[in-house]
């Protein structure tokens, strides 16, 4: 039995503007074990990136935690102090952003970032902390370390900056590694490089991941199983073989659809109809019932649960033949 | 980086250079007043003529000008038509006060202004900010010697141990400083507010508190050192207006500094005074300036190390 | 330098300044600073009309009046009515407002429009005068222009307008080197259309934005400046109502007369406020690249 570093249970999230209350996230929940890589997969605005603010507590106003735990280790980080908090982000559960361009200070040097990120944890001098980072700017595949950790971020391409970003994350042996689409805003061949290097990485420490993307590619290549998000919503959970193989999920199935060459299809590119409905006018009921093709008059009228079997949660009426799957 | 400081410096020079040329000219247009004036109304038209010519005001203006730049390089700024002191010596007395006064209301102003801004945009919104926030907007619009007025009025007369007037102890810094600081504070605080709040909706400040970096650390290291770019371009054009602004309250409060000695000498219209006291301020002004640019180098290393413009 | 924010060009569409007028109407503040410069204007024109005695009417018998029923603000060291003074001092900081800031616009757009659409060594020599006439502070070069024209209101006018036409000329530049690239004004070129007609078909509609932006920031500080001159002898010439050289006068009663002093000050905290909150109004409502 796999030991759990990360368990969220029936995590919300909800902004509160003039609107009205937005559900940004409503009632997500997965577990995490380590070593092992989840990805969260969805269109951009879904709720996604949310999720993880949620996980780190550092839902921006006014957006605000409304309901659910997240346990990391064991420990609640809902309601925790800030003051603790501080301790665990970093040091427990650490995050690589989407853009490497504006994630880095500009005006303080790729190995003061590092090496201050280690001081904030341990008490070590500086001469050790710029000596660990120096390691670790080696690790990550920089040439000339020693350059470059003198180098302001402005002097490096995107590929290097994200490696100065990795080497930052694992500065302290996080035992959760989260991935916020750290490749979307590299070219193809860095992109290929960086997934190889967290990866690398992933197998050396034993780091779980999670990794958040759009790019069903990406997570073929990644993840070990797969949460599909939609509107805030989860509404496909299950082992990534499984998901390629059968997915069940209308959406996940137009997803899939849509990635050309994915589906051995005939090589049309195909879209799904309609578009993401806004936060503050939900349907009634499924919330892909709008641009679902199969939806009837009860998709439309009333919101699914779970359903499925052996480990595979759909949130879609055309599974309840499989069983009802309350929340793990 | 060498380019860079000599491109900065030789710009100065020719500011400089300009301002001399354009300030002589302006002054310059009409002396035959002053020594009417100095002379007073019984002294007939040929004793002007004679110190006209003594004082070498009927050679072409632009001779005049030469003489007098040639003068300013080594020191000698001409003498005083009234008072037959060296300009120089009248100006090394008053700078000290104006020095004094201006240094002091600024390093208040300053500390006041950025604890204010840092304090508001990290309230932004609340009912401090908004206190904040109007404050400044009323220090910005008064005028400094109504705001020095009015402090004689209602703090000078009412507590008797603090003076009204003169720059000697350490008590009597408190009135001036304030009505001479007030608007710097404001406006410190305005800018620094407005570049706190641009710099903490940046991605990088996210990866900072993502770090568990303190709090305190966050907003000092990361966000503050990143706002500074335009708080120091706002102190830059601050300094500059702080000895015009010094002009007032030295009038009101009677601190015989740079600005009440041009004051008092533009309505005796004694031009080398004048002169001399324009240059001194113009002088201050663009070497601030130049400060101010190579300020940026040290706080921006974009500009030192040439990277990209971040 | 680097702080001022250079305007992005702009649509010449009519709805453009319909949809800038329906954002202004939304910010509330502006609106009430709007409301306040409104009724200024109105003190300002019809001064004779609102004003309850003649500013300048010295009743030795009234000689520093403490407020009362009879004379609102009290009375000044001749006996002549503050009120009064203060709504004709109204009329003198308006003018001196308004007026500089039409000859700044005028001298600053057509040097930023030769700098920024002509380049080269026009730009050069027009940069380099811009960063002059900013390195002195503008009281400074305001006292040496009125020390050599003489006090008087059309002086005052002609010193604060030459000395302001430098920032209006930085943001013009700005704006037109934005505007230079955009085709409209390229094909115009390409078409034979005279550099005449390009400056003044089209880059000067695209500029108003920028024009009423730096004319309604321009005004408080010109009032500012006239203040400060007329306080220091520099300004109006007596006996003529500035708040400035009111200020001036009270000086010397600032141990009894506490009222003398304030409201002249009261008025010109006033009018500044009301312009540079709608300046910052304007602004929001006028640039663009803040719309959403």
């Amino acid at each position: 039995m796999a030991e759990t570093v990360l368990e969220v249970k029936d995590l919300s999230i909800t902004f509160f503007t003039k609107q009205g209350a937005l559900p940004t996230v409503d009632g997500v929940s997965f577990t995490l074990d380590r070593g092992e890589t989840l990805g969260i997969v969805g269109e951009s605005g879904c709720g996604k990136s949310m999720t993880v603010n949620g996980i780190l507590q550092m839902v921006p106003a006014p957006g605000r935690v409304t309901g659910g735990s997240v346990k990391l280790a064991g420990e609640e980080l809902v309601g925790m102090r800030e003051k603790e908090l501080c301790k665990k982000r970093g040091q427990d559960v650490a995050i690589i952003f989407q853009e490497p361009m504006t994630s880095l200070n500009p005006l303080m040097t790729c190995g003061r970032q590092i090496s201050e990120t280690i001081q904030a944890h341990k008490k070590v001098s500086r001469r050790e902390a710029d000596q660990r980072a120096l390691e670790l700017i080696e690790l990550v595949g920089i040439p000339m370390p020693e350059k470059i950790f003198h180098s302001i971020p402005g002097q490096l391409s995107g590929g290097m900056r994200q490696r100065i970003v990795i080497a930052m994350a694992l500065c302290n042996n996080p035992g959760v590694l989260i991935c916020d689409e750290p490749t979307t805003a590299l070219d193809v061949t860095v992109q290929a490089q960086i997934l190889g290097l967290i990866n690398e990485l992933k197998e050396k420490f034993g780091t779980a991941v999670i990794f958040i993307t759009h790019d069903l590619g990406v997570i073929r290549q990644m993840a070990d199983k797969v949460l599909v998000m939609y509107v805030g919503q989860a509404v496909e959970q299950v082992d990534a073989k499984e998901l390629f193989d059968n997915p069940l999920h209308p959406y996940t199935q137009g997803l899939m659809r849509c990635i050309p060459g994915m589906d051995g299809g005939d090589g049309d590119l195909h879209v799904i109809d309609g578009s993401v409905p806004m936060l503050y006018d939900l349907p009634k009921g499924c919330l892909f019932a709008p641009r679902c093709p199969y939806a009837d008059d009860r998709c439309r009228g009333e919101r699914p649960g779970f359903y499925g079997a052996g480990g595979h949660r759909v949130r879609c009426f055309r599974c309840e033949s499989m069983g009802e799957e309350g929340s793990r | 980086m060498r380019r860079y400081l000599v491109k900065r410096v030789l710009l100065a020079l020719g500011i400089l250079f300009s301002i001399s040329l354009i300030t002589f000219f302006i002054l310059n247009i009409m002396p035959g007043d002053a020594v009417a004036l100095m002379l007073g109304d019984t002294a007939d038209p040929n004793t002007i003529e004679t110190v006209r010519h003594n004082l070498g005001m009927d050679r072409p203006m632009w001779e005049q000008y030469v003489d007098w730049i040639v003068g300013v390089f080594t020191g000698d700024l001409g003498t005083s038509y009234f008072q037959r002191k060296a300009v120089s010596d009248l100006l090394l007395t008053a700078f000290g006060y104006t020095a004094r006064l201006a240094a002091v209301s600024y390093v208040i102003a300053l500390a006041v202004g950025l604890v204010a801004g840092i304090v508001s945009a990290l309230n932004r919104g609340t009912i401090l900010d908004r206190g904040l926030m109007t404050l400044t907007v009323v220090g910005i619009s008064a005028p400094s010697f109504w705001v020095a007025i009015i402090l004689q009025i209602f703090i000078g007369l009412r507590f008797k141990a603090i003076p009204i007037s003169g720059l000697d102890t350490p008590i009597s810094y408190l009135l001036p400083c304030i009505s001479l600081g007030l608007r710097y504070a404001a406006s410190i605080a305005r800018i620094t507010r407005t570049s706190m709040l641009e710099v903490m909706g940046q991605d990088f400040i996210r990866t900072a508190r993502a770090k568990g970096l303190s709090p305190w650390r966050t907003v000092m290291v990361h966000m503050f050192r990143n706002a500074l770019v335009p708080i120091i371009t706002v102190i830059g054009a601050d300094i500059g207006t702080l000895f015009a602004g010094s002009m007032l309250t030295e009038s009101v409060f009677n601190i015989q500094g740079v600005g009440k000695l041009l004051v008092d000498n533009i309505t005796k219209r004694d031009i080398p005074v004048v002169q001399g006291c324009v240059i001194c301020v113009a002088i201050i002004c663009v070497v601030v300036y130049l400060a101010v640019d190579l300020l940026y180098a040290v706080v921006d290393p974009n500009i030192r190390l040439g990277g990209e413009e971040a | 330098m680097k702080r001022k924010r250079e305007p992005s060009p702009v649509l010449t569409y009519r709805g453009y300044y319909r949809e800038s007028w329906e954002l202004l109407k939304r910010d509330p503040l502006a609106m009430v600073s709007l409301v306040i410069v409104i009724f200024l204007v109105i003190i300002a024109v019809f001064a004779p009309l609102i004003a309850p005695y003649d500013p300048d009417k010295q009743v030795l018998s009234q000689k520093l009046m403490d407020p009362c029923l009879e004379h609102w603000f009290g009375c000044d060291k001749h006996g002549r009515d503050i009120l009064s003074r203060c709504i004709y001092g109204c009329r003198v900081s308006l003018s001196v407002g308004l007026v500089s800031q039409i000859i700044a616009t005028v001298i600053g757009y057509f040097m930023g429009v030769c700098a920024g659409y002509f380049g080269g060594k026009a730009d050069a020599v027009i940069s380099f005068l811009i960063q002059v006439f900013s390195s002195l502070p503008d009281l400074l070069l305001a006292m040496a222009l009125m020390f050599a024209l003489g006090s008087g209101l059309v002086n005052l006018y002609i010193s604060l307008g030459v000395l302001a036409w430098a920032r209006t000329a930085r943001l013009i530049r700005g704006t037109v080197l934005q505007l230079k690239e955009k085709e409209y004004v390229k094909s115009c070129k390409v078409d034979g259309g005279s550099d005449l007609r390009v400056i003044l078909r089209h880059l000067l509609p695209n500029c108003i934005p920028t024009l009423i932006i730096t004319v309604t920031m321009g005004i408080p500080s010109a009032i500012l400046s006239e203040a400060s001159l007329s306080f220091l002898g520099l300004g109006v010439r007596s006996p003529m109502a500035s708040w400035g050289s009111m200020i001036a006068e009270s000086q010397e009663f600032f141990r009894s007369k506490a009222f003398y002093s304030l409201f002249p000050g009261l008025c010109i905290i006033v009018a500044v406020i009301a312009f540079n909150t709608l300046g910052d109004g304007l602004r929001d409502a006028l640039d663009p690249k803040l719309r959403k």
